[in-house]
C-alpha cells in the first residue's frame, strides 16, 4: 500500500458551504432592507469602536458579559460538583434531597428570571449572577452525580482491597474517574449559561453583549448591531469552551492515551 | 461502598418524603411567620389557591391559565416538531455521507453557538411580530440537539454490521436505511428528548417577543404587577408540564425501541 494520503476533495464542499451561507445572508439583506448585510455588519463593528454606545467602548461590553459568566460559572462549578458528589456518596442525603432537586430541575432557567428580579431587584448584578448560576448548575450536578454513581465497581473494590478509606477512594478513584463527565456537564451548562447571560442583559443592564443586542431593537431596528452582538457571543463562548477543553486535557492526560 | 442495601423499603420512602416535607414545610413556615414579605414569596398553599382562581379569573394578564397553557403548548410543539423534521434527517445525512458532512458541518458549527435569544431582533425584522417569530426561536433552540444526536448516533454504527451488509451486497442507500438508521435510533430518540427540553426551556424567551398570551407572558405580567403568586404558579405549571411531557417521551421511547430494554 502506498503511504501517500489521498487529498480529501470534499474539503472544497466545506468552503463552498460557508460561501453559500454568506451569499444567502447577503441576498436576504438585499431583499429586506432592514436586514443588515455581512459588509454592513463589519462596518457597524468599526463604527461601534469609534462611537461607543452609552459612552462605553465595546471592550467594556465584552468584559462585562465575560465577568458575569465567569463568576457565575465558577460558583456553579464549585456548588454543582459539591452537590453532585454529596448525592453520589451519601445515600441518606440523596434519598432526602434528590426529590427536592427533581422538582426544581424541570423549571427552565429563563422561567426563574421574573421571580429572581422580584427578589433581588432589577438593578445591579446580583440577579444576573443568580440567573446565570441557575442556568449553569443543573447540568453539572446531574453529570457529577451520574458519573459518580456509575463508577466501575471493580475500581471501588480494588481501592477497598488496598485499604483506602472513604475519603481516599473519593479523591483518588471516584473523582478523577468522573472528570470527563463533569467537564461535559460544565460545557452543557455553559451553553445554557450564555443564553441566560444574554437574557439577563437584555432585560436590564447598562453594559454587556446582551445589552448591545437589546439596543439593536430600540427605535429603528439596527440588525447590524445585533449581528455584531451575535458574533461577539459566539466568539466569547467558543473561547471559554476552548479554555475549558485545554484544562480538561491537562487534568486527565490519560484520555489522550486511549489508543484504538 | 456507596450503596444502601441494608436499608429497608419503609426507611427509603420515609427519607424521600421527609426531604420534600421539609422543603415545603420550611417554605410554608417562612411565609406564615412573615420572615419574607408577601410581595416577594407566597406559600405553596397560596400558589394552589391562585391556581384555582386562575382557572376562571383573567386578571391581571387577560386570560385564564388554561388559555395560557394551551397557547404555549401549541407554540412549543410547532417549533419542536419542525426542528425534529429537519434536524433528524440532517444529522443522519451528515453522519453517514461524507459530502453531506463536509457541506453542512461548517454551517452548523457557525449557527450552533448563537444563543436562541440573540436571534430575536433579526427574527422580528424578517418574520415580524407573531407566532412565526416565536416558533422560530423555539425551532432554533430545539434544532441543535436533534442534529448532534442523530449525527453521533449514526456515526457510531457498528463497522461489523456495515461490513456484513456490504458483503451481502447492500447498496449505499440500503446501508443507510437498513443498517445506519435503525442502529442510530436510540441516540436519535435521546436527541429528541433533549431537544424537547430545550424547546420548552426557551418558551419564556420566545414569549418575550411582544406576545399577549402564554405562560411566559403570564409570569412577565406577574412580575410587573408584583404578584409573586402568579409568577410562582407560572413556574410550577411550566415545570410540571415539562416534566410530564419528558416522561411521556420516555414511555414512547420504550414502546418504539423494545430492544433497548433487553439488557
Amino acid at each position: 500500500m502506498s503511504k501517500v494520503k489521498k487529498i480529501d476533495v470534499y474539503y472544497i464542499l466545506s468552503i463552498l458551504s460557508v460561501l453559500l451561507l454568506l451569499a444567502v445572508w447577503w441576498a436576504a439583506s438585499a431583499v429586506n432592507e432592514s436586514l443588515a448585510s455581512p459588509g454592513q455588519t463589519v462596518e457597524r463593528f468599526f463604527r461601534l469602536i469609534e462611537n461607543p454606545i452609552m459612552g462605553k467602548p465595546v471592550s467594556v461590553h465584552i468584559l462585562a458579559s465575560m465577568r458575569r459568566i465567569l463568576v457565575a460559572f465558577f460558583a456553579a462549578s464549585v456548588a454543582g460538583v459539591g452537590l453532585g458528589v454529596c448525592f453520589g456518596i451519601f445515600p441518606t442525603f440523596r434519598r432526602m434531597f434528590w426529590p427536592v432537586f427533581s422538582i426544581l430541575r424541570p423549571v427552565p432557567p429563563l422561567a426563574w428570571i421574573p421571580i429572581v428580579i422580584l427578589w433581588f431587584g432589577v438593578i445591579g448584578d446580583t440577579s444576573k449572577y443568580i440567573i446565570i448560576f441557575i442556568g449553569i448548575i443543573m447540568a453539572i450536578v446531574i453529570n457529577t452525580y451520574a458519573s459518580i454513581s456509575e463508577t466501575d465497581p471493580l475500581f471501588l473494590k480494588a481501592a477497598k482491597t488496598l485499604g483506602a478509606n472513604r475519603w481516599q477512594t473519593l479523591v483518588h478513584v471516584t473523582l478523577p474517574n468522573s472528570i470527563p463527565a463533569i467537564f461535559a456537564g460544565m460545557k452543557t451548562g455553559l451553553s445554557t449559561g450564555w443564553m441566560s447571560v444574554v437574557a439577563a442583559e437584555m432585560i436590564a443592564a447598562k453594559e454587556g453583549i446582551g445589552f448591545l443586542i437589546n439596543m439593536s431593537m430600540k427605535t429603528t431596528p439596527d440588525t447590524a448591531l445585533d449581528f455584531v452582538g451575535i458574533v461577539l457571543v459566539a466568539l466569547c463562548s467558543s473561547l471559554v469552551s476552548f479554555v475549558l477543553s485545554v484544562i480538561e486535557r491537562k487534568l486527565c492526560p490519560w484520555l489522550e492515551l486511549d489508543v484504538k | 461502598m456507596y450503596n444502601e442495601k441494608t436499608r429497608s423499603v419503609g426507611m427509603k420512602v420515609f427519607l424521600n418524603v421527609s426531604g420534600l416535607l421539609m422543603f415545603f414545610g420550611i417554605w410554608e413556615l417562612v411565609v406564615a411567620l412573615g420572615l419574607i414579605s408577601e410581595k416577594k414569596l407566597v406559600a405553596p398553599s397560596a400558589i394552589f389557591m391562585t391556581f384555582i382562581d386562575k382557572l376562571t379569573n383573567v386578571v391581571p394578564d387577560g386570560n385564564t391559565i388554561i388559555v395560557h397553557t394551551l397557547t404555549s403548548l401549541e407554540l412549543v410543539l410547532i417549533g419542536f416538531v419542525l426542528s425534529c423534521l429537519i434536524g433528524v434527517p440532517l444529522g443522519l445525512l451528515m453522519g453517514f455521507f461524507k459530502p453531506a458532512n463536509r457541506f453542512f458541518t461548517p454551517i452548523f458549527e457557525i449557527i450552533r453557538p448563537i444563543p436562541p435569544l440573540a436571534w430575536i431582533p433579526i427574527v422580528i425584522v424578517v418574520l415580524g411580530i407573531g407566532i412565526q417569530a416565536e416558533a422560530f426561536i423555539i425551532f432554533v433552540a430545539a434544532f441543535v440537539p436533534c442534529v448532534i444526536n442523530s449525527y453521533t448516533g449514526i456515526q457510531a454504527t457498528s463497522k461489523t454490521l456495515l461490513d456484513v451488509a456490504k458483503t451481502a451486497g447492500a447498496s449505499k442507500t440500503q446501508l443507510f436505511f437498513k443498517v445506519g438508521i435503525p442502529s442510530a435510533l436510540p441516540m436519535v430518540f435521546t436527541g429528541i428528548k433533549i431537544s424537547f427540553g430545550s424547546a420548552w426551556a426557551t418558551l419564556v424567551a420566545a414569549e418575550m417577543i411582544a406576545s399577549t398570551v402564554g405562560l411566559g407572558f403570564m409570569i412577565q405580567q406577574g412580575r410587573n404587577a408584583v404578584r409573586p403568586d402568579i409568577v410562582l404558579l407560572g413556574m410550577s405549571v411550566i415545570g410540571l408540564i415539562g416534566a410530564a411531557l419528558t416522561g411521556l417521551l420516555s414511555i414512547l421511547e420504550k414502546k418504539a425501541l423494545p430492544w433497548r430494554n433487553l439488557k
